[in-house]
């Protein structure tokens, strides 16, 4: 019955995309149609996981009449299917989205936009309903589910995907705006950036956060101690995050000073052939990663079918259009809009570093040369570098003007950087014996936290700025992030050790005693906890990290157990029963100012959605 | 400056980092590869400095000593490759199971510093699986 209704709402679908193209003035009206029909189809398995109805094959593959209702739910997208249904179903969402506020463009221009976003989602509905359906019956229906992969039982990872693909799909609505521009034939305006600029932000605004949510659940979940691994997944999304952040700022530039036509352009179409190429990377099961679901060539290749259509197509049209709608505008080598050249030139050269690390093995590997892999160090050589440039650029940033800055303001603030960033760099390397590389890294980054914070306090001081409090706070946000990642990477500690009953271990401060050890049996799992107490001074805390079995998946997971104190996090893993000694091992990870790195990231949110807001009010006074 | 000699200066910076970032990222990727082996390529090939080998571990191999560190065997059917680990080795790592083991391999022993085990049957990554298919 389910499995009918999903389908029947995945045809109508097709058909209203259909219509919508073919009566181009209606496309508007389809959108809304279609965005109606695929949230019923969404709802409709969604429905089918609730209320555990096994005879759709989907529901009965993934779910589990026992499971908590929030997993249910949740299940839903964390399969193949489900996810792709996810995927449309934001694609069709923002295609209404994008109807219902579009007043600012012409009507020719916004029809274009509209039927571009209607040929994505009938590509995608259609790679749903014959590669990926969810919708197929099971006969006869099984009495109960085979449950969920009990590593995604979690809450951040609940919230993952849907955060995840708010911003991946979100870049359609550039990718279409560019596309629908190239195809109008004519001039770019700073109206068309404007709107850019919205949906452009929204998109980086759910990216950010969704790359967050995946970081702290493989932080606290994989029991690793680490937060970013260099995945093959995890740079999936890095790589349009990259290209998405650079688009961000040209779009600034576009709207504010009339230029970087053509780049913006070449950015609105990159940044989502590269959502394209994470999705196809993610869904073929191409890579080694914790992510991958099931392996399946034939879906894979559909989507690099729809990434190179995707990106060939809309190449080509830049190519042969770009010049006759495009139009030049001078800068000045010292000035704002010279300052996004070079975040725009750095992120792309991250960007075509990550994608490298991350498709050599995919490519060593069709050409069968040889199996290989990529780790870590080639990243962190490369990116590392990247980032000390950006950060000697950043500091300047605040002091630049649009067009031309005069030489006298620079050479005053470049003196004035230049001495509290010596200064800085002298206690950081007399306050505790850092190498060369971190002293710099960390006194370049205080440097330049010191001037966002600036911005902030000047923004919200007197009359409130809102343009510039979004700059400050965005880029205060970036500054408290590196300083997480630098101070955590540099002042981190490991040990791994064997504990009897009763035995104890100083570790970092911290005295740590093993005080019990017991098996339990939880609703669907098997569990064994130790208990750790901790000690700091006069204050105590149990920590109780866990092992558990799930029978339904024959898997094992590691519950870790973290203490935080200020943003430092004490780290313990469960290592299982050493057989030899009769002994618990542990592993324990100090984990100095983790923090700051996801409340840095949720502060460049934040300066996001201040940003937003100074659009909003900006377009009401207009 | 004309606004054409502008433009030219900006594509032959841009197109000269692009290049610089390609040519230093291939370097980095040099360095950086991991090559895959099977314990009887090990054997004849006799490869030095960071590898990953993948094999079944022997019975009867398996030892434990202090200090958390393993010493076990890596076979297939043409050769062995005697491994060291420290750490916490994989919830599904015994006698007879497909790993794979990566780290330094050096004076005919495999310093191994991550230690990867098959996951169960529903959730294999592919390349894994290939792995393994080229161990046993």
């Amino acid at each position: 019955m389910l499995n009918d209704l999903g389908n029947a709402l995945l045809i109508f679908t097709l058909i209203s995309c259909g219509y919508g193209l073919l009566k181009r003035e209606d496309g508007g009206f389809a959108s809304y149609w279609v965005a109606g029909l695929i949230t019923a189809a969404f709802a409709t398995l969604m429905y089918a996981y609730v209320v555990s109805d096994f005879s759709v094959l989907n529901a009965y593959e993934n779910s589990h009449s026992d499971k908590s209702i929030l997993y249910k739910v949740s299940g839903t997208w964390g399969n193949h299917e489900g996810s792709m249904l996810l995927w449309v179903w934001v694609l069709a969402v923002y295609g209404a989205l994008f109807t219902w506020k579009s007043k600012n463009l012409s009507k020719g221009l916004s029809q274009k936009v509209i039927a571009i976003q209607l040929v994505l989602t009938a590509l995608f509905t259609s790679f749903i309903f014959f590669t990926s359906n969810p919708f197929v019956t099971v006969s006869p229906t099984p009495a109960e589910g085979l449950g969920l992969n009990p590593l995604l039982q979690d809450p951040a990872l609940a919230i993952h995907p849907p955060l995840l693909y708010l911003g991946y799909v979100g870049y359609s609505l550039t990718f279409s705006l560019a596309v629908a521009a190239l195809w109008h034939q004519k001039k770019l305006t700073k109206a068309w950036a404007k709107v850019a600029r919205v949906w452009g932000l929204v998109s980086w605004m759910f990216l950010t956060l969704g790359i967050l949510a995946g970081s702290y659940w493989a932080y606290y979940e994989l029991g690793w101690g680490g937060w970013w691994f260099w995945d093959p997944v995890e740079n999936a999304s890095l790589m349009p995050w990259l290209t998405g952040t650079a688009l961000m700022h040209s779009l600034i530039a576009f709207e504010k000073r009339n230029t970087l036509h053509r780049w913006t352009l070449f950015l609105c179409l990159i940044t989502f052939a590269l959502s394209l190429l994470g999705t196809f990377l993610v869904r073929s099961g191409i890579l080694v990663s914790v992510h991958t679901f099931a392996a399946d060539p034939e879906r894979g290749l559909f989507i690099l079918g729809l990434f190179a259509l995707m990106a060939g197509s809309s190449l080509a049209l830049f190519a042969a259009r770009i010049d006759a709608i495009a139009a030049n505008q001078w800068m000045g080598w010292f000035s704002r809009e010279a300052s996004i050249v070079l975040n725009n030139l750095i992120l792309g050269t991250a960007c075509v570093v990550v994608t490298l690390g991350t498709l050599y093995p995919v490519i060593a590997q069709i050409t069968g040369s040889q199996l290989v892999s990529i780790g870590p160090p080639y990243f962190e050589q490369l990116i590392t570098p990247l980032a000390i440039i950006m950060f000697i650029g950043l500091i300047f940033v605040p002091f630049l003007k649009w067009q031309k800055t005069p030489f006298k303001v620079l050479k005053a603030w470049g003196l004035t950087l230049g001495v509290d960033g010596g200064i800085l760099l002298f206690m950081a390397l007399l306050w505790a014996d850092l190498s060369w590389l971190a002293a710099v890294c960390l006194a370049l980054v205080g440097a330049f936290g010191f001037v966002s914070a600036l911005q902030v306090y000047k923004a919200v001081w007197g009359r409130l700025n809102l343009p510039r409090l979004a700059f400050g706070l965005g880029h205060l946000g970036l500054g408290v992030a590196v300083v997480g990642m630098i101070i955590s990477a540099i002042g981190g500690e490991e040990k791994i050790l064997l504990l009897g009953p009763d035995e104890s271990v100083n570790f970092h401060g911290y005295t740590i005693e093993l005080t019990a050890a017991e098996a339990f049996e939880e609703q669907n799992y098997l569990t064994h906890q130790v208990t750790l107490l901790a000690t700091y001074g006069r204050n105590q805390v149990a920590l109780q990290p866990e092992k558990r079995f799930y029978p339904l998946s024959q898997t094992v997971t590691t519950e870790t157990a973290i203490e935080t104190r200020w943003f430092s996090d004490l780290y313990v893993v469960h290592g299982g029963l050493d057989e030899g000694a009769q002994k618990w091992i542990i592993r324990l990870y100090y984990n100095p100012m983790i923090l700051l790195i996801w409340l840095g990231g949720l502060m460049i949110v934040a300066g996001g959605g201040v940003s937003l807001a100074a659009q909003y009010k900006q377009r009401k006074k207009a | 400056m004309k606004p054409k000699t502008r433009r030219w200066i900006y594509f032959l910076s841009g197109s000269g980092l692009f290049t610089a970032a390609v040519v230093l990222g291939l370097l980095a990727l040099q360095q950086n590869v991991t090559y895959f082996y099977a314990p009887k390529d090990v054997v004849t090939q006799n490869p030095s400095g960071k590898i990953r080998v993948g094999g079944l571990v022997k019975p009867g191999s398996v030892q434990r000593l202090p200090d958390v560190i393993t010493q076990f065997t890596l076979y297939d059917d043409g050769g062995e490759v005697p491994t060291v680990y420290q750490g916490i080795l994989p919830d599904l790592f015994r006698e007879g199971q497909g790993i794979i083991a990566e780290g330094d391999y050096h004076n005919g022993t495999l310093k191994a510093e991550t230690v990867l085990a098959k996951h169960d049957e529903n959730y294999r990554p592919p390349t894994l699986e290939e792995d393994y298919r080229y161990a046993e």
